[in-house]
């Protein structure tokens, strides 16, 4: 789900310039790419874009380091929640029938088990794909319809990802399964 | 289209779902005197009986504090069953909704507000179509999220390694996810991890947690069983009014607009058909206009009443007084001593207000009181009987005097009731003499009081009465 939540963050935009100044500018860009370089927040979900900009007050001014600012600002960010029916692309079908991974928006660890695809059965091959006789096929680059059954919040855990959210799916419910007629650019969060 | 199906239902939503309610906080004391649950129900009871309706009147009506009737509609427009409307009005904005509620024939009858400054009054209103689709996915939802329990749809899936008997959750083998084979691998020994079903899990797991899975199942049938049983007739009800048009009063200007215009075209009118079906948007029976109710209070104290009352106690049929009103030497007619039957208005006294009554009750209220008149008029009559029997007594024990009255005083215990006041003032006696000295022969005279109580104290004897 879409949020927006005020947040406090504390950026270093840098050295002062030769007037002893440092612009406003220079502490939203640091600001941007403190958020970048983060993605992602354990409270908040993943941060999608500054809104607007609450305050900007100096924290902390000293003869060892650069001038610290304290920035309160409203941010746009987008967290899962238990319950809820995002759509998705399929990314990678397990060769081994256990599931499939799914992206969703700026969640890339969604996790679809093969036992929440009741009626679905695994066809193996170099396109590993499941097949539904009523529903139709699941493979790479379907738009699947899905519900949220939990997640978590990876923090420095797992091996390359990190300040991720990995989230469990499941298509048993009415309406969910593979939309066809969607196309993959066309999801909207 | 008639409104009465959907008001049940509301009452029965109330009742169902919002009968523990209280605006009180969870960490606040909930004594027997404070405590409210049950306000939403007495909240929603009444707005069946009303359209708009001013949040103010509603407050007063229902006798409930205007923050806590405020927090409850506050929880109602959240639960989607209540419209509230809020706009800033002056001394004509809030006439018109008054003249509007009484077009309506409410009979709520409110008067224009003497001192109305401008500022932001509150409207709400039941929404019946808002009502009917929120009861509908409620009642979806609990089913659905109970159905979904019992068959494990919400269960995360588990993954065992046949190795080392080690579990792992989808979320935790996820990350043991093997680039090659694209299985999942167990992090100790390397084992491939199997899914399981929730049967395999319930054979494999401990009796410990089979107990208790399969309480939690009988447990959840129990209560699937429990709310299909208690909910049916609120589920009744719901498919009865499925195809019923639902009664739409429209925005709270609309609403007025159409009120207004009603009162005006339909005043004096039953039933008319414009009424119908502009002034309350539904339709079925109008009230009648019988006008505004104006209430006329006349207190003999005030100035300006003061001679109205006099006027009608001047030109009123005499009424016949209560006995205990009786006094030896008062001017009384027949009438007034109750001896001939007439209508009766033994029930009023000098201070009487005059309401002006509807038709309807009027007409009731006689039949009532033709029979209880009677009943009046014989005790009285044998009372009266009573009085003179005694009185003629007194006189012949007694010394003529000139005048010895006591207005307002009991008179002998022959006319002493239980339960009626009786005074003795002796300095009340000497202000009476000066009142009533001269009066004509037929007045009956009463001695000294003390005399009297002596003379009460040997009729004890005839009538028998109970000390209070």
């Amino acid at each position: 789900m879409l949020c927006e939540g005020e947040l406090v963050k504390y950026v270093c935009p840098g050295k002062p310039d030769s007037n002893g100044l440092i612009s406003r500018r220079s502490i939203i860009t640091s600001l941007l790419k403190y958020l970048l370089c983060e993605k992602a927040s354990k409270d908040h979900g993943y941060f999608l874009a500054i809104t607007s900009i609450k305050s900007i007050s100096l924290k902390l001014v000293n003869e060892v380091r650069f001038p610290l600012f304290r920035v309160i600002f409203n941010c746009r960010t987008f967290m899962p929640f238990q319950g809820e029916i995002l759509q998705g692309v399929v990314d990678q079908v397990f060769r081994s029938g256990m599931g499939l991974l799914l992206r969703s928006g700026p969640l890339k660890w969604v996790y679809l088990s093969a036992i929440k695809m009741p009626g679905y059965s695994f066809i193996p091959g170099e396109n590993p794909s499941f097949l539904h006789d009523k529903f139709g096929k699941i493979e790479a680059g379907v738009v699947v319809r899905f519900s949220v059954l939990s997640f978590r919040w990876i923090g420095r855990r797992w091996g390359d990802a990190r300040n991720e959210l990995a989230v469990l799916a499941s298509i048993e419910g009415e309406y969910l399964g593979p939309l066809p007629e969607v196309q993959p650019d066309d999801i909207v969060l | 289209m008639s409104i009465e199906p959907f008001n049940r239902l509301v009452k029965l939503v109330a009742r169902a779902f919002y009968d523990d309610f209280t605006t009180k906080g969870e960490n606040q004391p909930k004594t027997g005197r404070s405590d409210n649950r049950g306000i939403v129900v007495v909240v929603l009871d009444a707005l069946t009986r009303r359209q708009w309706v001013r949040e103010e009147d509603l407050a007063k009506a229902l006798s409930l504090h205007s923050k806590q009737l405020r927090r409850t509609l506050r929880f109602l427009e959240e639960e989607k069953l209540v419209t509230r409307d809020h706009r800033r009005e002056t001394a004509k904005g809030a006439k018109i909704f008054s003249a509007a509620i009484a077009a309506t024939g409410d009979g709520i009858g409110k008067e224009g507000e003497e001192k109305i400054k401008l500022h932001t009054h509150s409207y709400c209103c039941l929404d019946y179509s808002q009502i009917h689709d929120v009861v509908r996915y409620r009642l979806h939802r609990l089913k659905k999220k109970l159905k979904d329990e019992l068959e494990n749809k919400n269960t995360v899936q588990e993954y065992i390694c046949p190795n080392c008997s080690r579990r792992y959750t989808a979320l935790d083998a996820l990350r043991l996810v093997s680039l090659e084979d694209e299985y999942f691998h167990c992090e100790s020994c390397n084992g491939e991890l199997v899914a399981e079903s929730d049967k395999l899990a319930a054979q494999e797991a401990g009796d410990g947690d089979d107990n208790a899975r399969r309480r939690r199942r009988e447990k959840l049938k129990d209560t699937l069983q429990k709310m299909e049983v208690q909910l049916k007739p609120l589920m009744d009800q719901l498919s009865r009014v499925k195809d019923l048009p639902v009664p739409e009063f429209g925005s709270l200007q609309a609403w007025e607009a159409r009120a207004h215009a009603a009162g005006r075209g339909g005043s004096g009118d039953a039933g008319a058909n414009d009424g119908s079906k502009s002034s309350q948007g539904y339709g079925g029976t109008p009230m009648p206009f019988l006008g505004d109710t104006k209430v006329e209070v006349s207190f003999a104290g005030l100035e300006g009443k003061e001679e109205d009352v006099k006027s009608e106690v001047a030109t009123a049929p005499l009424k016949v007084l209560p006995p205990w009103m009786i006094k030896q030497g008062m001017n009384l007619t027949k009438e007034q001593r109750g001896e001939v039957g007439e209508e009766s208005k033994m029930e009023s006294t000098p201070m009487s207000s005059q309401l002006s009554d509807d038709k309807k009750s009027t007409v009731q209220s006689d039949d009532k009181k033709s029979l209880q008149d009677e009943y009046i008029k014989a005790y009285y009559a044998a009372l009266l009987k009573k009085q003179q029997e005694q009185e003629e007594s007194a006189r012949k024990q007694q010394q003529p005097s000139d005048s010895n009255t006591a207005d307002g005083h009991s008179d002998t215990s022959s006319s002493r009731q239980v339960g009626m006041k009786a005074k003795r003032d002796p300095e009340d006696v000497v202000w009476e003499e000066a009142q009533y000295a001269g009066n004509p022969s037929d007045s009956y005279k009463v001695g000294d009081l003390n005399v009297q109580a002596d003379e009460s104290g040997e009729d004890d004897d005839d009538v028998e009465w109970e000390e209070g």
